[in-house]
């Protein structure tokens, strides 16, 4: 037996997965450091970090690390105390049917999930025609011109619905009417939202119309749901028109997939509809992520949050897509930007035009 | 969906339950006085999660995975047994009224029906990624943005039906174990940055943003200093920031930079003294947005303390500082992390992210919460701020087994190696390009700045051209112009091997040289490699070629060995576009050039 062999117990192992995620192997890491003139990573940590918050001997207390092989059996095993169900929960969340192919081809894919936002549109074409069927879909099903390439889920983007319409609106009124049968995850967000701005909430069953709340003209904007939280499906035509009439403006949260059998809410003059696409083939995944959705009417498109994927050319003249109107973002527009999102949800955005693109989504 | 939510409907009413709308899409709520809890439980007993609304009415939405068996089991849990689906599903008309039936068309588009067979989709999905340079092709060196390795051990557990069907409005005992992921992954990241508490609600680095600055107004007001309203925000920071505070109902003051980039103490200084009675917080970044350890900043954090503020440090180069340094331990009041960059999870092209915030404990009672999960959050919490009271939490596996795997070593070399990769790329291309910025002793921290403007001055060769040109090398280029215009900042990150970290400074180098050349006179501005980057295969192809240089240069610069990957396009006019804003579908005769 010699002095040098294996020790059976790391043989048990195999290889640490840090080996693995770190990418220089020993003699690469040698040649960088040589490069940079230190001996070990250890001296570049006393060069680069200052003494003044560099905790030298800091171990962290975490457990020791595990090999691939067993974090999977620890996770199969956590995975073994939840208890899936018949969800008929609703408020938001469906369950739904991933089509193979998109699961395995999509959300499974690091051709798709290792990309980054398409900074570099040249090579970004193929997520960025994703998108544009996403928001494609979008405004085909709200029927309103144009739709951004998602929002980080439906509540939000129901307060930055909100902040929209008071950015784009000539209202000078500080309300903000929600309709009661409102998911209340939904209502409780664009409180959060609301407060910080000096936006007051008015919380009204709205069912009988709006004269009814004694507000006169003093609101800037009603949110509707449709269908309500209770599932029950009105007509908001003429509720619409009195909003309208009221000098204010009309946001709807839609459930995307009833809008293939209801009117849609861009017929009847609804200003911004949001919403999800969760039931797009996105699993639930105890809430998220999932993409929720913006669309708006014309007139409101310089207005929108988030990133949002337009045509147009390449310089010999082939089409091409790229992000739109980057100047409302605020890594442009800082402070004075449209909202603060960033990254959105696009991976899920992919899903959920790829349903709509594979499934016969039909009227009746 | 609707016709079976018509279905159940229908044989509530036939046994006399009282539905309370007759106008539904999928969602039927049933009133059965006093009754509702029995009635849930007895559901739950058959497997299958319905809403309770309040005592006396019970919800059920139906999904694309009901069955009739399902309405046979709701049924039986409002104690309705006996009746047949099929008989009533042929006598049932739907539940939506005339005038609320769609009639207009929607996805006309072809491609919403060019793709219906499985074979069709599978090629139409590779065609697609295959005209994208992701991770999996070539590293990309995007600064600030961390594109790490994304682990297949770490991915593989999301898609699992034991974490992807669980509802977040069901009982928490259905997600016993991944409510143990999420209370392990906020211990770990309370751990790695000193801090007493966590949320894990924010769904996007923004959302955190937002959320620990709504914790910091939520600790002033508590304390009776509601005037204080003021966020110091550094020139060099991220404009998330400043967009973040304005939605906190905060006023943003600039702080200024030195010619260092460091924070200009001087000007800091005043702007405390002038703000002593209304600051609230400072926001900066750490490591800088500039890639640097910034030596004072143990400093701004004490100046700004002493003025009554609270300090924010934007996480989103904590790449940087795993094992080395903690946030909570340097002064830091909040801080959000990227769980998309540092802690693994993909950036699928734009998202998810997942943007959690750590407090020190004063500020733990300011944590988002959630009306519909108690157990999400502190009840004296700023209310949610997402949709889901744990975010997104189907993902958090993902850094969950990031951290089981690597441990507080293996985090720690990470860190370093992350530096080390940084300083490698900052010396070998510093006599190209100069390094803009560095900390004392010379060294960058996980990213360095590479300035361009002195070459642009000299040679009219943009930072376009050569982010454009290095996808001709088959590479994606660094980030463009962030945090200083005209430059190119790159983050290689822990996980590129040596060989690939040096295609991208070889590359790096041989475009300088072509810059050279346009410098030089050989080549003119408006003609050459770099200008007219990228080369797609039909831009080679076409008849005659009338450009100073050759098809090989344009297509090939790093020679044939290496697999080609093509541009699909070339170089794209954006603000062409923005005239004509155009957002969906164009017609296929759009295609035609």
């Amino acid at each position: 037996m010699t002095q040098d062999r294996i020790p059976l117990a790391a043989l048990e192992h195999g290889t640490p997965f840090a080996d693995r995620h770190v990418g220089p192997r020993p003699a690469e890491l040698a040649r960088i450091l040589d490069v940079i003139g230190v001996g070990s990573l250890e001296e570049l940590a006393q060069h680069a970090v200052p003494s003044s918050i560099h905790e030298r001997d800091l171990v962290l207390d975490l457990p020791a690390p595990a090999t691939e092989t067993e974090a999977l059996a620890e996770l199969r095993e956590l995975a073994s105390q939840n208890r899936p169900m018949t969800q008929m929960i609703g408020l938001g969340y469906y369950d739904t049917v991933t089509p193979g192919v998109i699961l395995r081809n999509v959300l499974e894919s690091p051709a798709w999930y290792t990309a980054y936002t398409p900074y570099q549109p040249e090579i970004s074409q193929g997520r960025l025609e994703a998108l544009l069927n996403f928001q494609t879909m979008v405004g085909d099903l709200t029927g309103l011109p144009v739709a951004n390439a998602s929002m980080l889920d439906e509540s939000t983007a129901a307060a930055e619905a909100m902040t929209l319409v008071r950015r784009g609106g000539r209202s000078k009124s500080n309300k903000f009417v929600v309709d009661a049968d409102t998911l209340p995850q939904t209502l409780a967000v664009i409180e959060t939202r609301a407060e910080p701005l000096g936006i007051e909430i008015v919380v009204a069953d709205l069912s009988q119309g709006i004269e009814g709340l004694g507000l006169g003209g003093d609101f800037f904007g009603v949110l509707l749901s449709y269908p309500g939280a209770s599932g029950v499906v009105r007509d908001q035509k003429d509720l619409i028109t009195e909003i309208h009439d009221a000098g204010a403006q009309a946001v709807v949260v839609a459930d995307l997939l009833s809008l293939t059998l209801l009117r849609a809410p861009g017929e009847i003059g609804a200003d911004v509809v949001v919403g999800t696409t969760q039931r797009f083939g996105v699993p639930i995944g105890f809430g998220g992520p999932h993409a929720g959705y913006m669309a708006v009417r014309s007139g409101l498109e310089r207005q929108l949050p988030g990133r949002l994927v337009g045509v147009s050319v390449d310089s010999d003249g082939s089409l091409a897509y790229r992000l739109a109107l980057q100047t409302r973002e605020q890594h442009i527009r800082r402070e004075k930007a449209t909202s603060n999102i960033c990254t959105a949800q696009v991976l899920l955005a992919v899903i959920a035009s790829m349903y709509a693109v594979y499934h016969l989504l039909p009227r009746s | 969906m609707h016709r079976f939510a018509t279905v159940l409907a229908t044989g509530l009413c036939e046994a006399g339950l009282d539905v309370v709308h007759g106008e539904f899409f999928d969602t039927v709520q049933v009133r059965v006085e006093g009754r509702a809890a029995e009635v849930v439980e007895k559901a739950r007993s058959f497997g299958i999660n319905l809403r309770q609304v309040d005592a006396d009415v019970v919800a059920i939405a139906c999904d694309e995975k009901t069955t009739r068996a399902h309405l046979v089991a709701v049924w039986e849990a409002f104690g309705v047994t006996g009746s047949d689906v099929d008989a009533i599903d042929a006598d049932t008309a739907d539940g939506i009224p005339a005038d609320l039936r769609r009639t207009s068309d929607y996805l006309t588009h072809p491609v919403f029906h060019a793709h219906r067979s499985e074979t069709a989709l599978l090629r139409y999905l590779r065609a697609l990624s295959d005209k994208d340079v992701a991770l999996d092709r070539s590293m990309i060196p995007l600064g600030s943005c961390t594109m790490k390795l994304n682990a297949t051990a770490e991915m593989e557990s999301i898609t699992w039906p034991e974490f992807s069907t669980l509802h977040p409005f069901a009982p928490v005992e259905d997600a016993k174990g991944l409510l143990k992921i999420v209370s392990d992954l906020e211990a770990w990241l309370a751990e790695v940055t000193g801090y007493d508490a966590v949320s894990l609600q924010p769904n996007a680095g923004s959302q955190g943003e937002f959320a620990g600055l709504l914790a910091i107004r939520a600790y002033h007001r508590a304390n009776g200093n509601a005037d204080r309203d003021v966020c110091l925000i550094p020139s060099s920071a991220h404009g998330t920031n400043a967009a973040s505070a304005v939605m906190a109902g905060m006023r943003v003051v600039v702080v200024k930079c030195d010619d260092k980039g460091n924070i200009d103490m001087g000007h800091l200084r005043e702007t405390v003294a002038e703000h002593s009675d209304d600051l609230a917080a400072i926001m900066i970044t750490y490591p800088s947005t500039h890639g640097v350890y910034e030596d004072t900043v143990r400093e701004v954090c004490g100046l700004v303390h002493d003025a009554g503020g609270q300090v924010y440090v934007d996480g989103a180069n904590l790449n940087a500082l795993i094992g080395l340094a903690r946030y909570g331990k340097f002064g830091s009041d909040v801080s959000h992390l990227n769980l998309h960059k540092t802690f693994c999870i993909p950036h699928g092209g734009g998202g998810p992210g997942v943007g959690p915030i750590g407090v020190r404990s004063h500020l733990a009672p300011f944590l988002p919460n959630h009306p519909l999960q108690p157990t999400a959050g502190p009840a004296t919490g700023v209310g949610p701020i997402s949709a889901a009271p744990w975010g997104s939490a189907s993902i958090l596996p993902i850094s969950w087994a990031y951290v089981r795997m690597m441990g507080g070593d293996g985090l720690r070399r990470a860190t370093l190696t992350a530096v080390a990769a940084a300083n490698y790329v900052a010396r070998r291309l510093d006599e190209h390009y100069p390094v803009l910025y560095t900390g004392e002793g010379g060294f960058v921290a996980h990213e360095c700045i590479l300035d361009l403007r002195p070459i642009t001055k000299a040679t009219g060769v943009t930072v376009d051209d050569v982010a454009k040109r290095l996808a001709d090398y088959g590479l994606h280029a660094p980030t463009m112009s962030f945090p200083v215009a005209g430059t190119l900042m790159v983050e290689p990150t822990e996980s590129e091997d040596l060989a690939e970290i040096d295609r991208f400074i070889d590359a790096m180098i041989a475009i300088k040289r072509e810059i050279d050349r346009v410098g030089a006179g050989e080549w003119p501005v408006e003609d050459n490699p770099l200008r007219n980057a990228p080369h797609t295969a039909a831009s080679v192809t076409v008849g005659e070629w009338n450009h100073p240089y050759t098809r090989e240069e344009a297509v090939y610069p790093a020679g044939t060995s290496a697999p080609k990957i093509w541009p699909p396009v070339r170089r794209i006019d954006g603000a062409k576009g923005d005239r004509n804003l155009v957002c969906s579908c164009p017609p296929l005769s759009a295609y035609g050039s």
